[in-house]
Parts: structure tokens; sequence; C-alpha cells
């Protein structure tokens, strides 16, 4: 037994064993903060508290409407929630300049690296106002809808043929058939929810679109449906509770 | 191949920091320098080029410069008070007399999803008639649809033809050679003036910071008075020279703010606010680089004559743009606020008109678009780019490596 556990130990010498060094983008303290921050209104959006891809797919998709950087706090950046976010902005304002529609990720660190600095100033009134809250909010929304639609994807849909098919050469993805997930939707639900939140104009619109896209009964969907609904903390439509049969 | 003697001018030239430009202008010629031919470098290491020259007013090149007559400076005229939109509508009212004149002539739109592309898109829309929308092209790239991807799906994917520049490998010589007139938006920026203050207005308070408690007190209010017309610009001449400056040339902020402030007093528009001293950098002494960069650095053809004669509107090169930027600097038209989501006003609301669409009236921010369609570095035509060294004034592009070029920038150079 010991001699095994020798060979196994001789075994595990091998390049990428030690542990990558996530330190600046994941917190040993469980500290763990990811903020979305527009320097167009040059105020956070947002803070997440949970994770990394999900709020930098949140920035992504919020870049249909504008864009943003995704800064990973230390753990000596103060801290403030959502309601407040707002209110915070980064004092170092050559730390990130706006250069693209699409998102970067930074690391920010020190106490001093953000700072309260109130209300947007060049929003003042009540129409600009609204639209900052309710960019904050469509960012806040598309985050939780991200959250359950790739936690349910990835516990309804194994056999998640798509991603397997693109780690081979293309002509294999070209030639065999595969489907995304348990769906019917030719690219997968999770794309089409992506989609839907891209292209919306207002949460009103992106619901619409998201049950637009569940509005076929099938047997075979119901898990994801309900476990993406009840994630999401969304009333399911009618037409398919009053159409699903078991 | 074209060639420089001594005393001849040029429209255009081109100091970059690309590596061909580092090793020339900075490894070989910089140590032998004066102090001014060293200034003169030291901007492109400060601002990433150096492609500056004077439509109008007092500003010392390194090379001598004549105006090329397409993109001449119009009059001053203090009582200009046509509208932006009305510019607009009357600038596709041209086009489409064009199209109308020449049954032939087909039009292709380099479209980045930016403000100023936009908002020509939206003219010829909403000017065109249908069978001439036909004739129209929207030339662009993926970052295009990124860019603005609501308006792309609504207003252009299937319903407008589209040229796909695969990022830089169809270039703007390929869309001439196939017959196209092609409209830019290049000067838009120019004709704004907003892009060069940018990055100070957003940094302001870390300027001020490391000038010390002083400094922060003393100019910390000015902020919100950048386009007062109460507040001369040399209210804030302290913040300019450090901001100008460049770690490894001392006295080089110094430098350039006097150039600028030279430059403001020798022109006959006026120059008062924080916002004009900056508005005058892109206005004047980068006016012509922004327009002639899209021939120069994003096509091939050796002789630009024809190119920059007929086969290249720049939209926003008209008197009418020019004469209503000289007069709107600070009536809110430009700019509202400080920060990047308030800037080209005018331009916001006449797209807003067209799309009604908040998102982008309240939260487009300027970003660097064209390069990004017209893609020079990864592409097979990035060495010669970056050779390029300007355009004579016989419109022929010129190289580093032809005859003559060398000598004439050593020699002008040596001069200074």
């Amino acid at each position: 037994m010991t001699q095994l556990t020798e060979l196994i130990k001789a075994a595990q010498k091998s390049p990428g064993r030690v542990p990558f060094n996530g330190a600046g983008f994941y917190s040993e303290n469980s500290n763990n903060r990811y903020a979305i921050y527009s320097a167009g209104i040059d105020r956070f959006l947002l803070l997440d508290k949970q994770d990394l891809w999900i709020t930098f797919e949140t920035a992504k998709i919020l870049s249909a409407k504008l864009p943003s950087a995704v800064f990973a706090f230390s753990d000596d950046v103060p801290n403030f929630d959502n309601d407040e976010a707002l209110f915070w902005s980064i004092t170092n304002k050559n730390l990130w300049m706006s250069e693209n529609q699409t998102p970067s990720l930074i690391k920010l660190s020190g106490p001093d690296s953000i700072a309260y600095e109130g209300a947007p100033i060049d929003y003042v009134s009540e129409n600009q106002l609204d639209m900052v809250v309710k960019v904050q909010n469509y960012a806040l929304f598309t985050q939780k809808i991200l959250y359950a639609c790739s936690i349910a994807h990835a516990m309804c849909n194994p056999d998640d043929q798509g991603y397997f098919a693109h780690l081979m050469s293309p002509l294999v993805a070209k030639r065999l058939e595969h489907r995304t997930d348990q769906s019917r939707f030719p690219e997968g639900f999770l794309m089409w929810t992506k989609r839907a939140l891209y292209q919306s104009d207002s949460i009103v619109d992106a619901l619409e679109k998201i049950n637009k896209i569940w509005s076929t009964n099938s047997y075979r969907d119901e898990p994801f449906k309900k476990l993406f609904f009840s994630m999401a903390e969304l009333k399911e439509p009618e037409t398919i509770q009053s159409q699903v049969k078991f | 191949m074209p060639s420089l003697t001594f005393n001849e001018p040029i429209f255009h030239y081109n100091i970059s920091t690309q590596p061909a430009h580092i090793k020339f202008f900075r490894k070989e010629l910089y140590p032998t320098l004066t102090q001014e031919g060293k200034y003169q470098l030291d901007i492109a290491m400060r601002f990433g080029y150096n492609r500056l020259s004077p439509r109008h007013g007092t500003w010392v090149t390194p090379f001598p410069t004549v105006v090329l007559p397409e993109y001449a400076m119009p009059s001053y005229d203090s009582t200009f008070n046509k509208n932006f939109a009305d510019i607009t509508n009357q600038r596709a009212i041209e086009i489409q007399q064009k199209l109308q004149k020449d049954p032939e002539c087909k039009i292709a739109l380099y479209y980045s999803g930016g403000m100023d592309s936009l908002t020509v898109l939206i003219s010829l829309l909403q000017n065109l008639q249908p069978d001439e929308r036909k004739r129209l092209a929207v030339c662009c790239s993926m970052d295009s649809v990124i860019e603005y991807p609501a308006f792309f799906e609504k207003y252009i994917i299937g319903k407008l033809q589209t040229i796909d520049l695969k990022m830089g490998k169809i270039r703007l010589c390929g869309l001439i050679d196939q017959g196209y007139t092609v409209i830019t938006a290049d000067a838009g920026d120019s004709m704004f003036g907003t892009e060069v203050s940018t990055q100070l207005y957003y940094s302001y308070k870390n300027y001020c910071k490391d000038l010390g408690s002083d400094a922060q007190l003393k100019f910390g209010n000015l902020l919100n008075e950048v386009s007062s017309k109460e507040i001369h610009y040399s209210a804030y001449a302290d913040l300019l020279i450090a901001y100008f400056g460049y770690n490894k040339s001392p006295g080089f902020g110094f430098w350039y703010y006097e150039k600028l402030d030279a430059l403001a007093k020798s022109s006959e528009y006026p120059v008062y606010s924080l916002h004009d001293f900056f508005w005058q950098v892109i206005f004047n002494i980068k006016w012509m680089h922004c327009s002639l960069r899209a021939p120069v650095f994003f096509g091939d053809h050796q002789d630009q004559t024809v190119d920059i004669k007929e086969k290249i509107i720049n939209w926003y090169c008209t008197d009418d743009y020019q004469r209503w930027s000289m007069v709107n600097n600070n009536t809110g038209q430009k700019i509202r606020g400080i920060t990047a989501a308030t800037y080209k006003w005018a331009a916001r609301e006449y797209i807003y008109n067209f799309t009604k669409d908040d998102w982008y009236r309240h939260f487009k921010v300027k970003l660097a678009s064209l390069p990004k369609i017209s893609i020079v570095r990864q592409q097979a035509h990035a060495d010669d780019v970056n050779i390029r060294f300007g355009l004579s004034k016989d419109y022929q592009v010129l190289r580093f490596n032809d005859p003559g070029v060398r000598d004439y920038i050593i020699k002008h150079l040596s001069l200074c």
C-alpha cells in the first residue's frame, strides 16, 4: 500500500499541479467581489459576490446598451451594496479608458481605489436619473437570468454536444448533427435566452421574449423549464402551465 | 515612385510610434536634433503620433506644409445660425443630387456604429428615395454590429446592402476600384472637437491631486466651467502644462501649451473657454490628419488625386458644418457635461429623433471606431502602411524609402 502511495506521489510531479494563483481575482477569505463599472456614467452599476464569469458575461450582454468594465476587488477595497453602487466610482480614472464597446476585466486593490462620489454628475434631470436606474435594473435582471439559465443548463444538460463538437476539428461539427441541450431550440435555450437579453429594449421586452422561448409545450423540456423559472424567481407563463401534462 | 526636394511643401506628414518610425526618428535622428526638433518628435511619443498641420493661424511644423484645397477652413461667420439637423439633411440631399445626376453612381458608406457614421446613415435613410437607397452599400465589420447591435438588426441587415470589410482585408482603394464613391465620417470628431479633451475631463481630479493640495483648491471648482464663457483657458494653464507633460522630456508640457496658446491667439474665430482650447487642436491642426487618414493609410493607391478630389466624400468637410462648429462650442450642442456620455449632443439628438432609442442617447460614448473596421496592423499591407510618411502636394503617397524623403526629413528636422 505504501509503495502504491509512493508511486502515485511520484507520478504527481508534473506541470500544472501547483494550484492556480488567483490572487487579485479570487479572494482567499471568501470575499469575492466583482463590480461592473461604466465610464460614461462614471459610476458602478452592480456588485456581485458570487461568480466572476457570470458578472463578466452580464457586462458583455449589457454592452448592447453601454460599454463597461468588470473590476475584481481585492479584500482591501471598500464595500458597498447594489443600492449604493450608483454613488461609487473608481478614484484613478487613468486606470481604464473606454476604448471598446465590449468589457475587459481589471484587478483593483487598495482602500482608496474607490470612493463615494454621490449621484452621477451629469445625470441631473429626472429623465436622466430614470435612465441610470433603468440601466442598473437591467444589469441586475440580466445577471439573475444568466445565473438561473446557466445553472439550469448545467444541471439538466449533461450531454451538451455542441460544446464537444467545437472541441473537435471543424469537420466534425460540420458533418455530424449535434444538439446543445434537451430543448427543441436549434442553438439551445441558453443561447436564445442570452440573445433575448442582448437584443431587448427593457426588462418587460426581455421577459416577453423569454416567455416566448418557452411557449412550446414539450414533456422533454419540463425539468429544464421548471428549474429555470424557479431559480430566476419568475412565474411560468400560463401557456406552459396549462398545457403540460405528466 | 515619387520624390521630394528640400524646399517642396507637402500636404501631410506622419511621425508615429510604429516600429519603423521609432527606429528612424527616435533612435537614429533624435540624439542629433535641437530641443525644438526633439519636442516635435516628442509630440508623437506623448500623443501617439505627430500629424499636426495648421489650416489657419500660427503653428510651426517640422516640415513645410500647405493646406490641401479640398480641406481648407472656411472663414469665421459669427452670425451663422443654421442648425445641425438642417445641415445634415442638406448634406444627404447633395448626395441624392449626385445619384440623380449620374445613374451609374453608387455609394459606399464606412459605417463603424459610432455617432458620426450613424448620423450620416440616418440622414441618408431619411432623405434618399427607396430606389436610391439600393445604390447605397454599408461597409462594416462585426465591430460595427457590436457598437450598436439594435440599430444594425433593425435597419441594416437584410434591409440595406452590406459590404463586410473583413476586418481590414477590404481596403478603401478596393471599393473605389469597384466603382464606388466612398463616404467617410472621419472629420466628425474634428468638427465636434470633443475627442482631445475627454481624457483630461475624465481624469481631471487625478491630475489635480498629483499637482498637490494648492492645485486641488485652485482647479477643483473649475471642472464644471470647461465650457464657460466666463473662464479663460489660461486659468487652467498649470494643469494643462502638467497634463501635456511627457516624463521623458522635461519642459515639453510647457512648450506644447505655449504652441497651442499661440495658435489660439492667432485665430480669427474665438478661442476662450477650455473647451475652445481643446477644440482648436482637432478642428485646426488635426483636421488634415482626420480627413486624410482614410486615403493615405486605409487605402493603397499611390496617386491619390482622383480619390481625394472625386471618389471620397468626407461628409463633415463642408463649409456649413465647419461654420456650425465655430459658433457652437459652448452652446450645449457639443458638450453638456464632463462625462463622455454627454458629448456630441447635436448628433445624439439627431439620432434619437430617428431611433427613439434612449439607451444610445444617454449612454453612448466615444470609441476609436474607424481603426476597428479598417484594421491595419494584422493585415498583409501593414508593413507598407507603417513606412508611409505623408502626402506630397502632387497627391502622391510618400514613403521613407522614396528618393529624397529620408534626406528631406533629416534636413528639415535638423533645422528646427
